[in-house]
Order: structure tokens, then C-alpha cells, then sequence
């Protein structure tokens, strides 16, 4: 039923198209990274391979898969502080749990997703039900997830993969690709379709420009902000079970750089803490821009602390240029 | 001293609302500034007060241009400004809140808060001013809060006094309080800007009257010289009856009561209110400002608690814990604050417009893009939205445009019941006049609109009946037709008057 | 000031509604959760054992007040972990054995703090962005130089500054005395001078303090300042208290000075809250660390790991506890 029905019609102006500021700054990120490809390829003349490319790739897929959650946790107007726990709990649960025991792959591995999404469904609770402030809360999780860790492996993780399990990490798609990158790419897009494509998607985008007038227009937020900190925490654990694929041992330092480097890799892929802005198809290059700039600095032999100055002052000027942008 | 504007231009996100606009203000005279809402008044006093720059032109003190670029500036030439906003720290008493800034220093780096203390109950024993001191700002009345703004801007050295809609939540007494302060001022050579929208006390205290009207300049007279129809006629550019749509207010008792309240109350701000809404009638909320009515339509949409009492649509009592609850019931809220509440300001008019009816054209939860640009073409164009494209961001767009956007929003879900918290406010006369005309189409087609308005033309052309809150609770009910601007005010002072309407 | 009268009914129900000065509750609390404490862990009050506490909560406590400085005033300060590491090794690294050395490295340091907090609050001022993000990254640019400046062995700090740094008489000592005095000053300067009103207001309504003529930008640049400030002082006595500097002094420092100031009531909002509520904050915290370190002990546990869970759930309690009034 059209209740307008009886209004008098008037004039119309013509409808134009405007593209929107995230589009261009996404293909912005894309061409930054291109640039940075290119400098590195000056500096360093042997890493013009194929391979080597696909090696920068397969380095970026844990961050990058990572920096999915990361990236809809800024877009509703939050924070994730506690994503590096997460991967190193599951990381030494992985290994500790499996015991070489092929047949505890499957259970190993839901479990470890199980514990990351109960680490973001406590989040999603303590944001949603006891109001407290996003990044406080993740804070404190972080906290508590390295006191759990700790515990579990008593300083000294032990344990080791079943070799199935390392297989797949040796796995390549066409003879070329990792599965790694097959994992990250393909999540990274279906994460694209659901934000742009999806109502659950723009109930993300909303919550995140103004979270009262999306409650005002009926939607539930507190569904969609638990959903989004479980979905991130459930992504960190997957990115732990997918870099343990890598490895031998277990290590109590693998998470350790993750949750910063997925706030930068989000930041410098054009989504914004203001909230509202930004997409995870950004985050896809960010994520190769700080894997480069990680690479850069190990071959420089500064990678440790020079890392962390670059990361910052990186983000920094990302939301320091856009702070500026907004004077009216 | 004397204040002048001259040329004052300013654009917000590429809307103009000040238009080269040239006024001149004496001291020891009351100068009334007079205007609808969004005429730019307050930006106006702003540009004045340092709050915002102007975007051309130039501020004037005894002929000399002066730069007034923060508060500071302003104070220190003599400006004291009382806005319209709430501006205390609620953690601090009304004491800290009046002298901060200005505390007197003591030994040692400290304050002296016996002599801050002492200064303030002299200015305020000397201008009559009564409020405790020791009160928390949080804890004060809308009234109180008023006052103790006006006390703080008493305590500098004023050459001019701003007073925006300072009486909007004040009651008589103290209405009269603030007039003798006013007189006195006036006496001492004070100068004193008055923005009201309450005629009746522009012609009580003020000298001169200045017309707004988007964002132009347009007169300013002696209020010995005009009369009241002649200043409304300059605020709205036509005459009143070209305003508001002729209403065919029937009060057929056989329409069917389609929304009720019985005694609700949240408990804090209103108590046992009861009322009936009639299908296709306009109930107009009236009263001042602060006295619950903010809070009521919101309990209304389940945004606000209740403590007691119930609600019963069609007859069938329901309950609603939120916003999803009411529009299920078939109600819509469209809010007064369209900034923090009402729309999602940086992002685009049409994802702002799909957002409540997102489940209702996309059952599958994904999104056809194609259908949502028709519909929302569609929708731009019934309801004469200007914009350049539906991809634009909200903010861009005017008052009264913003708020076509609003209803566009909430027309599709088809409700049987419209809740509007200010429906025009920050309108332009253009856009209202429109807006009028669409609020009548929707009750004409059934539609019953529950309305909280401090317009009081609005209040009293628009609505079929009218309750006038006090204090948290419905003192009076009148007929739409027959009340007059009098009967409203001394019911919302407390003392009402006039036949009234039983429930 | 209002004159202070005591009843009863009105304290209680203050304790449920804390207003500006809400220290009352977390002091009622502490001094009923001695009671069971005793009981559990007997050891808990021999001498011995308090004088630790005393002496342990010193540097929580020092940077806990420069946090509320900070989040009195509406923002919040992550690098003050960062900080604190980054002065432990400058001043490992530069002090020698000369006692013009050890003055001149401290003034050094403490300048050091300043300039850190000073540039806190000036990117705020230059980029308005949220605290939150801002202090992260300069707390992440402190990490990285401390990184670059840690070295296993840690930097020298001559005994004797040691021994100034943390010589004790009974239960008193040279950091709990000099605790007091930093919170006497601390005290005075945020509720008797017009500056501490300002960062209340800064955190209340920045707008009306803007409106009142104050500078905004200068008023949050001096909580960060302030901050800063205490952070090299904890710096420097770590430092002095292990003779060496390490990149990872501070790590757990951030969360514990939010933690203190918040379970002392002050609301993360700003505006709200009080010096002596966040003293009681850090007196819960090291009641409870060496509560957990006795029990530890017991049962031959190690507590470290358990006081980062403690640490986060008490957190999240208080932000629970606390909830209403935001």
C-alpha cells in the first residue's frame, strides 16, 4: 500500500553518481602497495621471482585472514586487543592437544576454533551486556588468555603435529599456490560479499556510523556486535591453525606481533575508527604492505624494533591525515 | 559600546545559513532576535560568541573590526553569552561551574574558594538570583541549570548579555525574576540580545525586534510599532494561513480509539499519564521543554522503560522492551536530534532511507541492489528531496531536507502510528510548509500521529487535540480549534485555565 | 568546600551512587576483604610481609595517579608501560658511578617524561583522533626504541643509587614515604588549584571548559604531561631497584594503572573520580598480588601466570560494578 498515493508530484533534480572516498582510497592501498613492491624489487634485485612473490603472499595470509575480524570490529566503532592471544592459545593447544596422533586432527582443530570463538563471544558479552568500552574489554581478555596459555604450557610448550597436519601446510593449489593463500583470499571475499552484499553487512556499516539510530530503526545491535567479536576471535583461531601448519615446534611468541599488526594492516587499507567506514577489501592489501615492510626490515636486520617505530608512525599518520579531512 | 555584524556569511557542509547579514545592537537597549527554527539565530550568536568563524564578514565593536576567535575572545570584550544548549559539567556544583576559569587565586598556586565564593553570592544577591550553590549541576532542574547560567554569566564584566531562548524551561516566577535582572542590566548600560520564540515576552521586555529568515536578515523594528501578526509574517515570509494546510478537524467521538496509555510512568519524568489516540488524529504534546515529554514519546517506542502503567494498541495491552518491539506493533519514531539520533549522518540518503525495511525487500538477506535504487528513486521523488544523488552523504543536505529523509525512511514500513519529537525542527519554511502537507495526507489515510512539539503555531494549527505537560504530567487537555496561545502557556506554567477536554 | 558531616544512612547511600568522590566504596571493601585475607593467608600480616606490600605498591602507584590524571580528563594513556621501559634503560645506559651522574641521568629522565607526555597531548592537539589510538602508537614507538636499546645485559646502575632508591626502616621505606608525598602534592594540585578543576571539567565538558576561556589542548597536554612524569619516576626506580634496564619492565604496568584508577572509581569517561579512590585501587591490587603470591608459594604454583587473569577479571568486575553511572 502506497500511502503517498494522493501527494502532488513536483520536479526532480537529475540523479548523479558519486563515487564514494572508500573506493578511491582502497585502489589508493592497492597502488601504495605496488610502489612498495617496486622499491623492494630496487633494493633487493633477487627477489624479483615468482616464487618470491608467492612466499610475500604466504606470509601475508595469517595477518591477512586475521585482519578480517580486525577490520569489521573497527567498522562497528571497536577495538580487538586481545587477536595475538588468541592465535598463541590455539597454537599451543593445536600442538599440545595432537599429540602426532592423526586421528585427533579434526577434534584438535574444532576445539582450538571453539576456544577462539568463545574468547569473542566473551568479548561480545562484556561489550554488549555489561557496557564496557571495547578496547577495555579486549584488553582484558588478552590478558586473560595469556595468563591461560601460560598455565597450560607451564612456560615450556610441548607437543608435536601429526605429520598429516604439517602436510597440509605444504599443500599447493595448482602446484603453485598455498592453501594458506587460498584460505585467505577466499574468506577475504566472501567477508567482501557479506559486507557489501548482505543486510548483516549493513547492520555492520551502520551500528558503526551511529549505533543509536540503528537501534532506533528497530535492529538488535547487540546480535550483530557479538556475532562480529565471536567471528573475529573464531578467524584468529583459524589463522593459528593454519600457521601451525608451518611449524615444528610450538612457540609462545607466535601471536605476539598479531594484534597490532592487524590494527595497522586494517588502518592502512582505508577503514577508519570512526566507524562506518571501510571494507575488508582494503585490509587485503594493508595486510601485503605490512608483510613487505616486515620482509624490508629483516633484510636490513632492523626487524625487531624498527618494525614497531615504521607500524606506528604508519598508523599514526593514516588516522592523523584523516582527522584532518573532516573540518567542515 | 556598540556591537555590530556586518556581511556575516556562514555555510555548513556546503548549505548556507547565514546570508550577509547586517545588524547593529546598542547598549542599555533589549534587542529581541527573532526567527523560525533554523533561521540562524543561534549560528549567529555563535559567530558572535567565538563558537564558530564566520565564513565572510565581520564582527564590529564601536566601529573598530574585532576578531573574535575562541569564547576567550568574546568574554574578554565584554560578551557574555547564556546558549540555548546545556553547558555545565555535571560533575561539578553550580559553585565550580559559575567560576570556572575565573577562580580568584589564593596562596600557593591554589584557589581561593572563600573569595570565589563570596564574589558569587554578592552577584547573585545583587541581581537576585537565587540558586544553591552547593548543588551538583547534574543533579539540578532544566530551571535551575537555567539560572545558574544566567549566574554565570552575570558574574563577568558584561558589556553585552546573549540570552538564547533562555525561558524555554523556566516558570513565571522565574520568567519574572529574569525581566527585573533584565531591566536592571538595561539600566546599567548593558546591552542585551534576545532570542525567543515566545512573542508575548518580546513584546514585554524587549525595545527592538530583528527578523531572521533563512539565514537573511530582513528587518528591525520598534515593538512599540508592530504587533504580533506583522512580526510573525516577517519570521514566516507569507501569512500564516499560507503556512499550515486548512484542517478539517472533526472530532467524531465514533472514530475508533486505536492507541491508549493508562497511567504509565518511568519513574524519574513523568507520572500517570494517560491519554487516548484516535485513528487518523493529531495529538500535539505542548508544554516547555524538560518536563517530560522527551522521555514519554520514547517510552512510547520502547526506548524508555516503564516503571508502571501500560499500553494497549486496538485494545490488546502490549509490551515493548525496544525500538523492534514498537515498529512490530506498526509504530515509527522520528526524533528530534537527526544528528546523533534520527540519521547516520556520513553515510549515504539512500542506505539511510533502506535501513528499518532492509529485512522487508531483501527476504533473503542479501541485498538487490537494483530494486533498492528504484525504491529509493522512487521515494526521493514523492517526497521532493533535493540532493544531487542518492549516494551522497545525509549530511550535506538541509534541515528540511534531512528531514524528508527521515519520513522517507520510515513512510515504507507502513505505520498505523507516527511518533514526531519536533517535526520541524531546524526546517526551513519552505520544507515546513511541505512537511505540514504531508502530515495531513497520512491522517487523512488513517494515520495517527502522537506530536511533542515547542513550535507553538504548530502546536496549535496542526493537532486536533492538544495535552499540555507540567512537570511529568498531563495538567491540561484542549481542543485544537479552540486553544489559543494563552491557554497553552499558563498550562505549561502550572496554572491552567480555560475548559478543558475529559479524558 | 562543603563542610563534612557523617551519618549513616547518607553513606550507604552514597556507596550506591558514587558521586565525584567515590573513594568510599573500594576503602569499605578493602578493609572488609582484610578480614578473610587474614584467615586464608595468615602470613598476610606479619610485619614482614605488609612492609613488602607497602614497598611493592609503590610504582603501580605512582603511575596510577598520572593515569587518572589522564582519564580524569577524558582520554587514557597506553604507553605508560612503554615509558616505563624506555627510562630503564636510558638510565641504565647512561648512569655511571658519579654522583653528578646519578643526579644529572634522573633530571634527565624526569625531563625525558615530560617530553613524552608533552608529545602525548600535542598530536591530540595537532590530529584530533582518540586517545586511545594516539597513546597506542606512541606507545608502540617507545616499545620499538626501548627494543632497539635493550641489551642482555642490561645497562649498570651504581649500588649506591640502588640503596638510596630503596633503603627502609621497619615498615617505612624511601619509595612508600616518597609515594606519599607524590600523592599529597598529586592531591593538592588536582582539588586546590584551578588547573586540577580544569582537567575535571576537561573531562566533564570539554565544551564549557572551551566556553570558559580555558584552553582545552593546553589542560589535556598537562595530564599527559603529568603522566609522562610519573612514568620515568617508575622507570627510574625499577632501574634502580634490579640495577638494569629491560625492554619489558613496563609490559604489564598499561592494564595495571587503568585497573587501579578504575576499580577507585574513576569513570573512564572523565570527569568523575578522585585521587584517593585509585590509592585504594592500588592498595586492593597489591593486597591481592601478594595474597596470590603467598598462596603461590603454598601450593607451589607459579603466580605470575595467574595475576594476568586476575588482573583482567578484576577489571572487567569493577567496569561491571561500575556500570550504571556511565
Amino acid at each position: 500500500m502506497n500511502t503517498l498515493q494522493n501527494f502532488v508530484h513536483r520536479k526532480t533534480h537529475p540523479v548523479k553518481s558519486i563515487r564514494s572516498n572508500h573506493f578511491r582510497s582502497v585502489v589508493g592501498v592497492f597502488v601504495g602497495f605496488v610502489f612498495l613492491l617496486i622499491i623492494s624489487y630496487i633494493i633487493s634485485p633477487a627477489s624479483r621471482t615468482t616464487q618470491d612473490f608467492i612466499n610475500l603472499l604466504k606470509q601475508s595470509s595469517g595477518l591477512g585472514l586475521l585482519s578480517i575480524g580486525q577490520t569489521m570490529v573497527i567498522i562497528t566503532g571497536g577495538i580487538d586487543l586481545c587477536l595475538g592471544s588468541i592465535v598463541t592459545l590455539v597454537h599451543v593447544l593445536t600442538i599440545g592437544l595432537m599429540n602426532g596422533d592423526p586421528s585427533r586432527i579434526v577434534p584438535v582443530c574444532l576445539i582450538g576454533l571453539g576456544v577462539g570463538a568463545a574468547a569473542g563471544i566473551f568479548n561480545g558479552i562484556g561489550i554488549t551486556k555489561a557496557r564496557i568500552a571495547p578496547f577495555v574489554m579486549t584488553l582484558c581478555t588478552d590478558f586473560i588468555l595469556r595468563g591461560l596459555y601460560m598455565i597450560y604450557t607451564k612456560g615450556q610448550p610441548k607437543g608435536v603435529l601429526a605429520p598429516s597436519f604439517r602436510a597440509l601446510g605444504r599443500l599447493r593449489v595448482f602446484g603453485l599456490i598455498p592453501l594458506a593463500v587460498i584460505f585467505w583470499l577466499g574468506i577475504s571475499g566472501l567477508f567482501i560479499f557479506i559486507l557489501k552484499k548482505t543486510i548483516f553487512g549493513r547492520h555492520v556499516h551502520m551500528i558503526g556510523a551511529n549505533a543509536t539510530c540503528s537501534t532506533l530503526s528497530g535492529v538488535k545491535n547487540d546480535r550483530t556486535i557479538i556475532i562480529i567479536y565471536t567471528l573475529a576471535g573464531f578467524l584468529a583461531a583459524l589463522t593459528a591453525l593454519i600457521l601451525t601448519m608451518d611449524m615444528s615446534a610450538a612457540s609462545l611468541n607466535l601471536g605476539a606481533d598479531y594484534s597490532m599488526d592487524s590494527i595497522a594492516a586494517t588502518v592502512v587499507g582505508g577503514t577508519l575508527f570512526v566507524g562506518g567506514v571501510g571494507g575488508v577489501e582494503g585490509t587485503i592489501a594493508g595486510a601485503l604492505i605490512i608483510r613487505l615492510i616486515t620482509s624490508l626490515l629483516q633484510k636490513a636486520n632492523i626487524a625487531n624494533w624498527g618494525k614497531l617505530l615504521i607500524q606506528a608512525v604508519l598508523i599514526l599518520s593514516v588516522v592523523a591525515a584523516n582527522s584532518r579531512k573532516k573540518r567542515a | 559600546m556598540l556591537l555590530e555584524v556586518k556581511d556575516i556569511t556562514k555555510r555548513f557542509y556546503g548549505v548556507t545559513v547565514l546570508d550577509k547579514v547586517n545588524m547593529q545592537f546598542n547598549p542599555g537597549e533589549v534587542h529581541a532576535l527573532v526567527g523560525e527554527n533554523g533561521a540562524g539565530k543561534s549560528t549567529l550568536i555563535k559567530i558572535i560568541g567565538g563558537t564558530y568563524h564566520a565564513d565572510g564578514g565581520s564582527v564590529l565593536i564601536d566601529g573598530q573590526k574585532v576578531e573574535i576567535n575562541t569564547a576567550l575572545d568574546a568574554s574578554s570584550l565584554g560578551i557574555s553569552i547564556v546558549y540555548q544548549e546545556y553547558n555545565l559539567v555535571k560533575n561539578m556544583t553550580v559553585l565550580e561551574n559559575v567560576m570556572l576559569g575565573k577562580e580568584p587565586k589564593g596562596r600557593f598556586g591554589s584557589m581561593d574558594l572563600k573569595k570565589t565564593r563570596e564574589h558569587v553570592e554578592d552577584v547573585a544577591c545583587k541581581d537576585h538570583i537565587t540558586v544553591d550553590l552547593d548543588k551538583y549541576a547534574g543533579d539540578l532542574s532544566s530551571a535551575e541549570a537555567k539560572i545558574a547560567e544566567i549566574l554565570r554569566a552575570c558574574t563577568n564584566d558584561m558589556k553585552f548579555l546573549v540570552l538564547d531562548e533562555p525561558t524555554a524551561a523556566l516558570d513565571d516566577d522565574d520568567v519574572s525574576s529574569l525581566f527585573t535582572l533584565i531591566k536592571k542590566l538595561k539600566a546599567r548600560g548593558v546591552g542585551i540580545i534576545y532570542i525567543s520564540h515566545r512573542l508575548e515576552e518580546i513584546f514585554e521586555i524587549c525595545d527592538k525586534a530583528s527578523v531572521l529568515k533563512d539565514g537573511k536578515y530582513v528587518g528591525t523594528w520598534e515593538t512599540s510599532e508592530i504587533d504580533r501578526d506583522f512580526l510573525v509574517t516577517a519570521m514566516v515570509g507569507r501569512e500564516i494561513t499560507d503556512v499550515f494546510p486548512i484542517r478539517k478537524r472533526d472530532h467524531d467521538d465514533r472514530k475508533p480509539v486505536i492507541f491508549s496509555a493508562r497511567g504509565i510512568s518511568d519513574g524519574i519524568h513523568f507520572h500517570d499519564i494517560s491519554f487516548d489516540l484516535k485513528k487518523g488524529e493529531i495529538l500535539g504534546i505542548g508544554g516547555m521543554s524538560g518536563h517530560g515529554q522527551r522521555e514519554m514519546i520514547r517510552s512510547l517506542f520502547g526506548v524508555i522503560p516503564l516503571s508502571s502503567g501500560s499500553l494497549f494498541m486496538e485494545g490488546e495491552e502490549i509490551r515493548m522492551k525496544s525500538p523492534a518491539d514498537a515498529i512490530k506493533h506498526g509504530l515509527a519514531f522520528l526524533s528530534d536530534d537527526r544528528r546523533s539520533e534520527g540519521l547516520a549522518q556520513e553515510q549515504s540518503v539512500a542506505r539511510n532511507i533502506t535501513y528499518p525495511t532492509l529485512k522487508r525487500y531483501n527476504p533473503f538477506g542479501i541485498i538487490r541492489k537494483k530494486k533498492e535504487r528504484d525504491r529509493v528513486t522512487d521515494l526521493i521523488e514523492k517526497l521532493n528531496i533535493k540532493l544531487a544523488s542518492q549516494t551522497q552523504n545525509v549530511q550535506n543536505l538541509s534541515g528540511g531536507n534531512q528531514q524528508r529523509v527521515v519520513l522517507a525512511k520510515w513512510l515504507p514500513l507502513n505505520p498505523s502510528i507516527m511518533l514526531f519529537h519536533e517535526p520541524t525542527l531546524g526546517v526551513d519554511v519552505g520544507a515546513k510548509v511541505e512537511i505540514y502537507e504531508i502530515l495531513d495526507a497520512l491522517v487523512s489515510q488513517g494515520i495517527s500521529i502522537i506530536m511533542v512539539t515547542s513550535d507553538m503555531l504548530e502546536l496549535l494549527h496542526m493537532s486536533d487535540r492538544i495535552c499540555v505537560f507540567y512537570e511529568g504530567e498531563i495538567i491540561a487537555e484542549y481542543r485544537g480549534e479552540t486553544a489559543t496561545e494563552e491557554l497553552i502557556m499558563s498550562a505549561a506554567s502550572g496554572k491552567p485555565a480555560g475548559q478543558g477536554v475529559s479524558l | 568546600m562543603k563542610p563534612v558531616t557523617f551519618s549513616p544512612k547518607k553513606f550507604l547511600k552514597e556507596l550506591g551512587t558514587p558521586k565525584r568522590h567515590s573513594a568510599k566504596i573500594i576503602w569499605v571493601l578493602l578493609i572488609i576483604l582484610v578480614i578473610p585475607i587474614t584467615f586464608i593467608i595468615p602470613e598476610f600480616i606479619r610485619p614482614a610481609n605488609l612492609a613488602n606490600v607497602m614497598q611493592q605498591l609503590v610504582p603501580l602507584g605512582l603511575i596510577a595517579i598520572g593515569q587518572t590524571y589522564v582519564i580524569l580528563g577524558g582520554g587514557i594513556d597506553m604507553s605508560v608501560g612503554s615509558q616505563i621501559s624506555l627510562i630503564s634503560l636510558i638510565a641504565s645506559s647512561l648512569m655511571t658511578d658519579s654522583p653528578l651522574s646519578m643526579v644529572g641521568v634522573t633530571l634527565l629522565c624526569l625531563a625525558l617524561g615530560l617530553l613524552f607526555g608533552f608529545v602525548n597531548g600535542f598530536i591530540l592537539k595537532l590530529f584530533p583522533m582518540p586517545p586511545l589510538i594516539s597513546t597506542l602508537c606512541t606507545g608502540y614507538f617507545f616499545q620499538g626504541i626501548a627494543f632497539a636499546l635493550h641489551k642482555t645485559s642490561g645497562g649498570f646502575i651504581p649500588v649506591a643509587f640502588k640503596r638510596v632508591l630503596t633503603a627502609s626502616w621497619g615498615m617505612l621505606s624511601v619509595p612508600f614515604v616518597f609515594y606519599l608525598l607524590m600523592f599529597a602534592m598529586a592531591w593538592y594540585v588536582l582539588n586546590r588549584t584551578r588547573q586540577g578543576r580544569y582537567v575535571y571539567a576537561l573531562g566533564g565538558n570539554a565544551d564549557v571548559l572551551e566556553k570558559s576561556g580555558v584552553s582545552c589542548a593546553k589542560t589535556k597536554i598537562l595530564t599527559y604531561m603529568v603522566s609522562g612524569l610519573f612514568c620515568a619516576m617508575v622507570g627510574i626506580y625499577l632501574a634502580a631497584k634490579l640495577r638494569s634496564g629491560s625492554a619489558r619492565y613496563g609490559d604489564d604496568y598499561t592494564l595495571l594503572s587503568i585497573t587501579a584508577t578504575v576499580v577507585g572509581g574513576t569513570s573512564m569517561a572523565g570527569g568523575l573520580g578522585s585521587l584517593s579512590g585509585t590509592v585504594a585501587g592500588t592498595v586492593l591490587i597489591s593486597m591481592l598480588t601478594n595474597v596470590l603470591n603467598n598462596i603461590a608459594f603454598r601450593y607451589n604454583l607459579q603466580s605470575s601466570y595467574y595475576k594476568d587473569i586476575i588482573t583482567g577479571l578484576l577489571l572487567i568486575t569493577a567496569m561491571f560494578f561500575y556500570r550504571k553511572r556511565e
